[in-house]
This record gives C-alpha cells, structure tokens and sequence, in this order.
C-alpha cells in the first residue's frame, strides 16, 4: 500500500521527527510504501508532491498542531492522530489508517 | 472540540517560542553587559521590542489556526490589545480564540461575487478587529486586574510556596516529556516571564533537562537493565536534554513507562522545587539548556535543584528496572 504521511509537533524540533522515523520504520516491517512530510520550526521539509498523492492509498496526519497545505489531502481517506500515537506506537497507527480502507 | 482547541493553542505557541528565544536572549546579554553601558541598554531594548511580540504572535497564529490566512491580521491586531490592556499572555490567548471565531463568521457574509473581493481586504479585516477590540476592552474589565492579582502573588511567593510552585511545574515539564502537558507548563512560565516574574522559568530548565540527563545515567551506573539501543540514545539524548529538548527521554519511557514516567514526574518536580526554594530565577527562557546557564540568576541554586533531580532519577529507575525488561531483539526504532 502506497502511504502518506505528515508529522508536526508544537516545537517542531524533536516529536516531528521521532514520528517520521516512527511511521516510516513501521510502515517497512508491515510492507508498506510510505513518504513522510515533516512540518517542523524548519518548515516543511520532505514535501509531498502531486506525483506522490496519485499514488497514494491513504493519508496519515501525526499532528499537534495546524498544518501548511491541509487541502492537498481532501479526497483522500485520512487518518488523523495526535503527534505522540506515531512516536509511541506507529504500527498500531498505520493499521488503524488501513482498517479505514 | 476539546482536541481542536488544543491544536489551536499549540500551533500559537509553535509561531511563538522563536520570538520569544530571541527576545530573551537579547535581553539577558544585555542585563549581563550592564544597563548603565549603551552596548547593554541597547540590547535591553531590542530584547524588549522582540518581546513585544509574544503576545500578538500567539493570538496571531491561534486566529490563523482556526481561519487560516485571514486569521492572521485580525489575530495580530488583537493581541496588541491583549497586551496593551494589561491582559499580557492569558488575554492573548482568549482574544486569539475569538478573533478566529469572529473571522470565519465573517467569511459566511453573502456577498455578491462584483463586490467580493472587498470581504477579504475590508470587511474581515475591519469588522473582525472592531469586533475583537470590543471583545478585549470587555474581557479586559475582570481580566487585567486578575493578572495584576496573580502577579503580586507570584512575586509575594517564598518558602514553601515556591517549593510547591517549583514541583508542579518541574513535574508537569517532565510528565510527557515536551508534550501537551510540558507545552502548557512551558506556556505559563512564559507568560510569567512577560510579567517579570523569573522563578518559574528555572524549575522549567530543570524539568526540561533533569529527565533525559539523569536516564542516560542510568545507563551509565545500571548497564546491564538497558538494551543496546537505549544504551545507544544515552549520548544524544545528553546532547539534545543540555539543548533543552527533553524528548531524548522518550525511547525509555517507551520501553518501561511504569518505571520511567513515575520517577522523571517525581525526581524533576523534587528538582525544580529545591531550585526555586534556594531562590534560583531565570529572566530567559529555558529553550536553550545548560547553555543558558551564565543568564539565570542564581545558578548554583539552579545546578544544586538539576543535579537532585538527576540524581534521584538515574538511581530510582536504575533500581525499579529489572534486567528482564532490557529485549535486544525488539528494536524500538525510537533513538535518533
């Protein structure tokens, strides 16, 4: 399955990032593709381009807080939880999103 | 509901902590060079006039979180409000809420599509801020003279009181580890900060470094109850806890949380609570670790609070966890 996700936190220097590596180590063991957009103090970094929303089955938001560019993923199936459920548990994250399917 | 007000607040706090980095860190260069020299007594200013933001930037960006874009004037204009009314950061925060609420009523106005490009550029704008000055004048009325009241308690604060001043907020810094929790707690020390109140800050220092420090030594004093990776996070999570970011105490937390999240609660409430009762104060905020140090008033106090602190966490958890909770095999994919 063709996955994506964005993960933000309130500081945007650690939780972020945690989260990316998170869903993306997750993801890898359950045999998922995923491409995770970081929304930190840096901005957005690794951006989800149109090429990649073609292909995409469904969309994760692992986010505290507003994130830039939200109406990309409107006719997308997404799955919507707070920053820390990705870095404690990104597997259960992921199928929790797939169930939605 | 509950949940997208959270977001809200968050994302204003996200949009404010540079600002308020930078203001402090100007400021307390310059209290440190001197007031009485004009190197210092200019940096006092640009450290003030930075500080100046912190208010409008959190309703700023709260109002933009609820109505995007055209949040963002009437958010900003607001918050000057707030803080020009003597409502400081709460006031801020109210007001951020209600300029965003006003903006997207306004956004529903029917208006014919000849004459709809004034709604953003008129209408929103002037009605929105019309709107949120009347809303602030209003709140202003119980809220400024609570803040002043709230205010002269903190500063009348000592002894025990600072004790159980310094415990929660050292305990709530640690609970979550720069969660919600630990953004609330950093929010009011903020907000303290603004007033001119420095004690809360310091027991905030400790709950941000006391946790990640005193794990990492655990690692150090109890190698056999740690994984390898755990063992492996201990020098960048001592990296990133002297920068001030807690969230290197997370990956054991993760592994243990009933023998973690218990003890680095406890051990950075006790911390923060002795550092505050010897009468340490930091007029910066403490979003710059260990480094920041030289700024605080009474750092040896601050030292005396974070080396408890550490202490009574790297032995507590070293004593709770057993060696059957270390499994090498689970990669826990959490260090950095």
């Amino acid at each position: 399955m063709n996955i994506l996700a964005v993960t933000a936190c309130p500081a945007g220097v650690a939780h972020t990032y945690m989260a990316k590596k998170g869903l993306e180590k997750a993801a890898k063991k359950l045999g998922h593709k995923i491409k995770v957009e970081t929304q930190g103090s840096m901005g957005i970094e690794n951006e989800i381009k149109a090429k990649d929303l073609e292909k995409a089955d469904l969309v994760i938001l692992a986010i505290d807080t507003k994130i830039e560019k939200a109406n990309r993923f409107d006719s997308k199936t997404i799955h919507e939880v707070p920053v820390a459920a990705a870095v404690k548990n990104a597997a259960k994250v992921i199928e929790d999103a797939t169930a939605k399917l | 509901m509950w949940n997208e007000a959270k977001k809200h607040l968050m994302t204003g706090v996200s949009y404010m902590i540079p600002i308020v980095v930078a203001g402090g860190i100007l400021l307390s260069l310059g209290v440190i060079i001197g007031e009485e020299t004009s190197m210092g007594e200019q940096l006092v200013n640009y450290g003030v006039w930075t500080l100046g933001l912190m208010v409008p930037m959190i309703a700023g960006y709260i109002s933009y979180s609820i109505a995007d874009r055209p949040g963002i004037a009437v958010g900003l204009a607001s918050g000057v409000f707030a803080a020009e009314l003597g409502t400081g950061y709460i006031g801020g925060i109210l007001v951020g809420f209600f300029a965003g609420w006003i903006t997207n009523q306004l956004k529903k106005i029917p208006l014919h599509p000849n004459i709809a490009v004034i709604k953003p550029i008129m209408i929103i704008p002037v009605l929105g801020i019309g709107a949120a000055a009347i809303f602030m004048w209003l709140i202003s009325i119980p809220l400024a003279p609570a803040m002043t009241g709230l205010e002269n308690w903190l500063n009348s604060m000592e002894g025990n009181n600072l004790l159980i001043l310094g415990f929660i907020i050292g305990a709530m810094m640690a609970f979550d580890m720069g969660g919600p929790v630990n953004k609330i707690a950093l929010a009011f020390c903020y907000a303290t900060l603004a007033e001119g109140i420095y004690a809360p800050m310091a027991a905030c220092w400790i709950g941000i470094m006391a946790a990640p420090l005193g794990l990492s030594l655990a690692t150090l004093i109890f190698p056999k109850k740690f994984s390898k990776s755990e063992k492996g996070n201990a020098i960048p999570a001592v990296l990133m806890g002297s920068l001030g970011i807690t969230e290197g105490a997370i990956p054991y937390a993760v592994a243990t949380p009933l023998k973690v999240i218990p003890v680095i609660t406890i051990g950075s409430g006790i911390g923060g609570g002795i550092a505050l009762m010897l009468g340490a104060e930091s007029p910066i905020p403490a979003a710059i670790g260990i480094w920041g140090l030289p700024f605080v008033n009474g750092p040896f106090m601050l030292l005396i609070g974070l080396l408890v602190a550490i202490i009574i966490i790297a032995l507590t958890v070293g004593i709770l966890r057993k060696e059957s909770d270390v499994d090498d095999s689970e990669d826990a994919g959490l260090s950095f």
